[in-house]
């Protein structure tokens, strides 16, 4: 089993290196433009001149694909950081005042939570209008409630370890405490949490563009470019495959570094 | 005759092959049928793997390298799992350390005990069966305990329970893993009363492990003394507890706490004023009811209670961690301010940030304080680490690479750093063994000797009480049932409580 997963880490990580290198500098990966189309190479099949195809209006697929990354993986980061960052304050309040303030906020999480997720991404984005940056806000605010839950928690746990209570007849101020003790000790698990939570953000935003609230058309986005292959699937079945492949491959890699990150910290 | 256990040689070892030491190295042991032995040792010392390696429960990592171990005369060393499950239960009984995770906390007494029942050879165990197990362990009423869950009993009724699920199948042979090290004394006391008893009813061997000298020496007939996984001593308890020859020994009976001896301190300045203090938590349980004292200048007050009498309420109280319900706390006449009392706690493992490098840790009330800069306060950790006995460049190290002695200095350094007037102490070596605690009670007496604070010493160990401090407080259900001069009050205790506490120290009962 631990070879198995050894075996993993590898391709993995060149997955994770390709996208995100394809992200920083696109041009590097592909000289031809991903907006301008030749309409005399329309719909073709993936050769040696466009190794992924192209598509109804003869735009290079593998174009799309590498300037569609930048997009895509910004908005699962953002999206990562958005439900981090709230969730850890909302937790952090909760879990530290305690009482009838922790009560309000965690049932207002268990409401957020009994909501199906993909159901709040779509109010949100409804409200917000449709964009890369903000189907990333709402995919971070529909996963924000479980990260407020383990860092309350978590939040509790430290709270009353030893140390903590040492430092109260310390004279350390509660500020201080929270920030020096009970943050650092109380991020493990939220920042396990992430890395899963990476994975899953790629497969969300992707999910959420497919529908049509991702960037606006000709802008290259792997799950919008999903879609865009859709009413060719019959004749072209490259303009649908090959970007979902992407997108399973990068989850997929994430995915399988954070586990192998995750058990390699919790054996430590 | 031949004995009913002898172990020649053993060797243990943990981990891949050719490294580290052993962890039981060539140990060599025999328990003859109704005899009660011993073996005493620091944690670390191999006693646990010599147990569970004669219990065939050694974990995956461990592989006996060496030796012959043979039980009733044949072979028991390298045996199968399959013929140890034979073994275990009828033969060799085995009672675990902790009587809090030993048993299934979704199943009721009843159903574990007839599941160890039914490993004996029992099919279909009645009720009588049952109830006469627990009988024989001497729980009063079996047939309402039969009906509860382990949570709902007591730490010593659990150890009971294990006891009698042990010995249900009348084993020739009880291994007990410190049976009694996370109950009170006087539960400890009851429970090895039984065990003794049993044994000698039913004609068991006893294999005690313990760290405890006094508790080998109240119970066992011979007494093994481990250290670094070779027996060092070996011989009947009188012998080796008498006259001890190996310096090991020697150095184990040296560091059991002694009661102070000399003429009672005389009453000083009263620095630490408690009156009529009451703490109720919410949901109505009185933790503390009126309870007074007074803390000298410089003295010792020492405060001995079982667990829930109230004594670490009290601790919290006076360093401030809770508000009494009712009641003053005074110091010098003032509220106390902050700064002024530092506390050390009970577990060194948890009481130290395991993020924090052990010089931030120090630093941590000069911080508070807002005290100094960044450069006298580094000086300062460095004087306060030579002064608790640690060596200056473990202020970059993290808790997590020093030992439980060590760690319980660095808590003491830290409650030094703002020289304060009073230190609380709340079992501050009831996580250690015998040498280090020895040690570090010699390090609060030279610190005290050398900065002129207080200290309020809560303890549930009456030996280590009074070994340490000058005057003493018994509390019992939240009150203060006698308090004077140690001296005085253990060679007159007033209370009932203070002369059960007395009698269940253990070594006691051979003049130890």
């Amino acid at each position: 089993m631990t070879f198995v997963r050894r075996l993993g880490v590898v391709p993995s990580a060149l997955v994770l290196l390709a996208a995100t290198a394809a992200a920083l500098a696109p041009a590097l990966f592909s000289p031809a433009d991903p907006l301008r189309g030749d309409l005399t190479q329309r719909l073709l099949p993936p050769g040696a001149t466009h190794p992924f195809g192209t598509d109804e209006l003869g735009r290079d697929v593998f174009a799309r694909v590498v300037h569609g990354s930048a997009p895509s993986l910004q908005a699962a980061v953002i999206a990562v950081g958005v439900a981090v960052l709230a969730g850890s304050v909302i937790g952090l309040v909760a879990g530290t005042a305690r009482g009838r303030l922790d009560g309000l906020v965690m049932r207002a999480v268990e409401v957020l939570l009994a909501v199906p997720s993909f159901l709040l991404i779509l109010v949100v984005v409804a409200v917000l209008g449709p964009g890369t940056r903000e189907v990333a806000l709402a995919v971070g605010v529909s996963a924000a409630a479980v990260f407020s839950r383990v860092m309350r928690a978590e939040v509790v746990r430290v709270r009353g370890s030893g140390y903590v209570e040492a430092a109260a007849v310390c004279g350390t101020g509660r500020a201080t405490v929270l920030l020096t003790h009970v943050l650092p000790n109380a991020a493990g698990p939220v920042a396990a949490l992430a890395t899963l939570e990476l994975g899953n953000a790629v497969l969300t935003v992707a999910a959420v563009s497919f529908l049509g609230f991702g960037a606006p058309p000709p802008a290259p986005e792997w799950g919008s470019l999903v879609a865009a292959g859709r009413p060719f699937l019959a004749s072209a079945w490259w303009l649908t495959t090959v970007p979902g492949l992407v997108i399973a491959a990068v989850a997929l890699a994430v995915n399988h570094l954070g586990h192998v990150l995750r058990t390699r910290s919790e054996t430590r | 005759m031949t004995p009913l256990l002898a172990v020649r040689g053993l060797t243990v070892r943990y981990g891949p092959p050719g490294r580290g030491r052993p962890a039981v190295d060539g140990a060599d042991l025999t328990i003859d049928a109704g005899e009660i032995v011993a073996v005493v040792g620091e944690s670390g010392s191999g006693k646990s793997t010599l147990a569970h390696a004669l219990a065939g429960l050694l974990p995956a990592t461990a592989r006996v390298t060496g030796g012959v171990v043979t039980f009733g005369g044949e072979r028991v060393d390298g045996l199968r799992e399959r013929a140890w499950r034979r073994l275990r239960g009828r033969r060799i009984a085995f009672v675990p350390q902790d009587p809090g995770t030993a048993l299934n906390p979704l199943m009721t007494v009843r159903a574990q005990l007839a599941e160890a029942l039914r490993l004996t050879g029992t099919p279909r165990p009645g009720e009588d069966a049952l109830e006469e197990a627990l009988g024989r362990v001497g729980i009063p009423d079996p047939a309402a305990v039969l009906c509860r869950y382990p949570h709902q009993l007591s730490g010593g009724f659990r150890q009971r329970v294990l006891l009698g699920m042990a010995l249900a199948g009348r084993p020739a042979l009880l291994i007990a893993d410190e049976p009694t090290s996370a109950l009170d004394t006087t539960v400890q006391k009851t429970v090895l009363d039984l065990v003794q008893k049993v044994a000698a009813r039913d004609g068991t061997s006893v294999l005690l492990i313990t760290h405890d000298l006094g508790v080998a020496a109240d119970r066992a007939d011979r007494v093994a003394v481990m250290t670094e996984g070779r027996v060092v001593e070996e011989g009947p308890a009188e012998q080796v507890l008498g006259s001890p020859q190996a310096a090991y020994t020697r150095l184990l009976l040296r560091s059991a706490p002694q009661p102070l001896t000399g003429p009672a301190p005389a009453p000083g300045e009263p620095l630490l004023v408690v009156r009529d203090l009451r703490k109720v938590y919410p949901g109505g349980t009185v933790a503390v009811e009126s309870a007074s004292f007074t803390l000298d200048r410089s003295g010792t007050l020492g405060l001995v209670g079982a667990s829930g009498s109230g004594k670490s309420t009290i601790a919290r109280v006076v360093t401030g961690l809770v508000e009494p319900t009712s009641g003053s706390v005074l110091l010098d006449g003032a509220p106390v301010r902050a700064g002024r009392v530092q506390f050390v706690a009970q577990n060194p493992y948890a009481s130290l940030d395991p993020l924090m490098s052990v010089g931030r840790i120090v630093a941590e009330p000069l911080r508070a304080l807002r005290a100094g800069t960044r450069a006298e306060r580094r000086e300062r950790v460095r004087r306060l680490l030579e002064d608790v006995g640690l060596p200056p460049e473990v202020a970059r190290r993290r808790p997590s690479a020093l030992s439980g002695g060590q760690r319980q200095r660095v808590a003491i350094a830290r409650a030094l750093a703002p020289s304060p007037d009073v230190i609380v102490l709340d079992e501050p070596v009831s996580a250690l063994d015998t040498v280090t605690q020895a040690q570090i009670l010699a390090l609060l007496r030279r610190l005290q000797d050398k900065h002129g604070m207080a200290y309020l010493l809560i303890s549930h160990d009456l030996a280590v009480v009074a070994a340490a401090a000058g005057r003493l407080a018994v509390m019992r259900d939240g009150r203060i049932v006698e308090s004077g001069p140690t001296a005085g009050v253990l060679a007159a205790p007033e209370a009932p409580f203070t002369r059960e506490l007395l009698a269940a120290i253990p070594g006691g009962g051979r003049g130890g």
